[in-house]
């Protein structure tokens, strides 16, 4: 199942490997001018070299596979605005990016979890209309705008956190988790939204099972059958939620981590966007996207090992 | 061929259940009688209503140019004359963010009408036929599925350059593996159902079948990701336009209003509040709206 799987993914990251290289035919005008910025035209010699260097004069799909060669060997091009290889830069920035999700996910779990069992034990209650309403409410907001709410009010007006900034973990770890509360919650809320459903819509269906009604029936205690039973069951679906959400916390982290501040490859891409750094924007979907892919394949070999059944 | 043989297939005693007009005149009248049963639907109707009659009655609503800037009002906080305060350049925020809605409920329409030319054709054509090109289609999707839908809406629109055009087609580009997969699992299921063989057996063309019987028995989950796509198009615009690439200035859009407020977050918060309010109110009217129409459409789920 694991080696089906792995086989599975490859043409997937060959075809977005094509959708990223097709960003370049998307670019309005020249794309050698694109890449090289509004600068370009005075410096021919340079947009002479990168002409040859990207085959432009080539078909297409020669042109894709020149392309494929260098970002395989690691070479994903160069910024427009700082000419640094923009692989150095994704490089030092990922595990930033990585921290921070992690986080989100974290909090998100935290939150979801009793959350999403308090509405399926108590399903149809006050609790219950309570957890849906606010795991709604967390769909529904975005969290670009919860994050500067939480600036205005947590760090502008209670000085509780930091408002922006980011500390290395090897510097002091504890300093890291203060400054990275705030982006994390922000970007966590929507997946703890998401998973509360999750977790909820498939525990209500696994305590309609045999097997719950048996534990009841001989006699375990509620909190028993829930947490043995129940839980055990209903955590499988939520743990492929849990991949696909780390997806959205990538694509998020766009936003919230330009607006604290925080050094990680989602500020460098909205850098890049408001340079228009093509190399960069490039460089960054495909990296994330890739890491994105990995992650959901790691979740899904995981999988196997939560459910006998499937493996 | 007679075509009254497709009317009432009768292989079997077999019956579409939505095939015959008096069946679907009838299927129509009961999710009336549903709709306004579900709590959820009806708040969803009633807030998106309320949005669809904002933005078209804008120009009435809210009469001053909501471009045109004003400097002796600048920066006020709400009051009687300014119920939601003024922003940098004085101009009225309730009055541009009445603007705004129509900004933000096009380009959700036309985003997720994008999606949905794009995305049911593909669906259909891999689902009903089952044949090569169907299968690459549906790689392709799986692989714009793969990145983060954010990522590759800003990704796209920052290549083809901001714009409010360019942001619609990024975030419908986006949504078409949704309806791809959707309608492919919709296909794929009625395909093998009694009374779908049950026409291709009595003669029925292609055409027949999917118009009338896999189209009005498959509709539903479609009706239910049209109104959460929305959802999530108004806020992928919000994000878009909140990093510069969506509408530009001076058209009002709720995320590009929550950036030019941002930098004045602790003097005028009104301006990161109310922007955000609407974006928040509008992805709910259409969460409750999808939410509603499932619980509706999909009894298998009802009184969950």
């Amino acid at each position: 199942m694991v080696i089906r799987r792995l086989v599975e993914t490859i043409p997937v990251l060959i075809l977005m490997s094509m959708l990223v290289f097709s960003l370049t035919i998307l670019l309005p005008g020249d794309p050698v001018l694109g890449m090289l910025g509004p600068t370009a035209e005075i410096d021919e010699v340079a947009v002479e070299r990168l002409r040859t260097e990207l085959r432009l004069d080539d078909p297409l799909p020669v042109q894709y596979l020149a392309w494929l060669r260098n970002v395989v060997q690691g070479d994903l091009g160069r910024s427009i605005s700082t000419k640094q290889p923009v692989a150095d830069a994704l490089l030092t920035r990922l595990p930033v990016t990585a921290l921070l999700s992690a986080y989100a996910l974290t909090i998100a779990v935290i939150i979801a979890v009793p959350l999403g069992v308090l509405a399926a034990v108590k399903r149809g209650t006050a609790w219950d209309i309570a957890a849906s309403a606010l795991s709604v409410l967390g769909l529904a907001v975005p969290g670009f705008w919860l994050a500067i709410l939480m600036i205005m009010l947590l760090a502008v007006n209670l000085k509780w956190l930091p408002a922006s900034g980011y500390v290395s973990p090897l510097e002091n770890p504890l300093e890291t988790l203060q400054h990275l509360f705030m982006p994390a919650l922000a970007l966590g809320v929507a997946s703890a939204a998401t998973l509360t459903r999750q977790l909820r819509s498939s525990l209500l269906e696994v305590l309609r099972e045999d097997y719950v009604l048996t534990a009841r029936a001989k006699g375990l205690r509620g909190q028993t059958v829930i947490a043995r039973h129940a839980l055990r069951n209903a955590l499988i679906p939520f743990v492929t939620v849990l991949g696909l959400s780390l997806g959205h916390l990538f694509g998020g982290s766009l936003i919230i981590e330009s607006i604290f501040l925080v050094p990680g490859v989602g500020s460098l891409l909205v850098n890049a966007i408001f340079t228009r750094d093509f190399p960069v924007i490039q460089a960054g979907t495909l990296v994330i996207a890739l890491v994105v892919v990995l992650v959901n394949l790691g979740v899904d070999v995981l999988y196997g090992f939560l459910d006998p059944r499937i493996a | 061929m007679a075509s009254s043989t497709h009317e009432l297939p009768s292989v079997a005693g077999v019956r579409d259940p939505a095939g015959t007009p008096h069946a679907f005149r009838v299927r129509l009248r009961r999710l009336n009688r549903d709709l306004r049963r579900s709590k959820q639907a009806i708040m969803g109707l009633t807030i998106v209503g309320i949005l669809v009659v904002l933005a078209a009655a804008a120009p009435i609503l809210a009469p001053a140019d909501p471009g045109k800037p004003n400097l002796s009002e600048s920066l006020q906080s709400p009051s009687l004359s300014h119920p939601f305060g003024t922003d940098e350049l004085g101009r009225d925020i309730l009055g541009r963010i009445i603007h705004g809605a129509r900004v933000s409920l096009i380009v959700a329409g036309i985003a997720v009408g994008i999606s949905l030319l794009g995305g049911v054709p593909i669906g259909v054509i891999s689902g009903y036929w089952q044949g090569a090109i169907g299968s690459v289609l549906m790689r392709l999707m799986d692989a714009i599925q793969a990145f983060p839908g954010v990522l590759l809406a800003i990704a796209i629109a920052s290549t083809l350059g901001p714009g409010i055009t360019n942001a619609m087609i990024a975030i419908g580009i986006v949504g078409i593996p949704t309806f791809a997969r959707l309608s492919r699992g919709e296909v794929l299921r009625l395909r093998s159902v009694e009374f779908v063989n049950a026409a291709i057996s009595t003669g029925a063309g292609s055409t027949r079948v999917l118009s009338r019987h896999i189209l009005p028995n498959g509709v539903a989950p479609v009706i239910v990701a049209i109104a959460t796509s929305c959802a999530g198009a108004i806020l992928t615009e919000a994000s878009l336009s909140f990093v510069g690439l969506g509408a530009a200035p001076p058209n009002p859009s709720w995320g590009s209003m929550l950036q030019s407020g941002y930098p004045f977050m602790q003097i005028a918060p009104w301006l990161s509040i109310f922007p955000g309010l609407a974006i928040a109110v509008t992805t709910l009217g259409f969460i409750f709206l999808g939410d509603g129409l499932r619980d509706i459409l999909d009894p298998r789920l009802r009184g969950r």
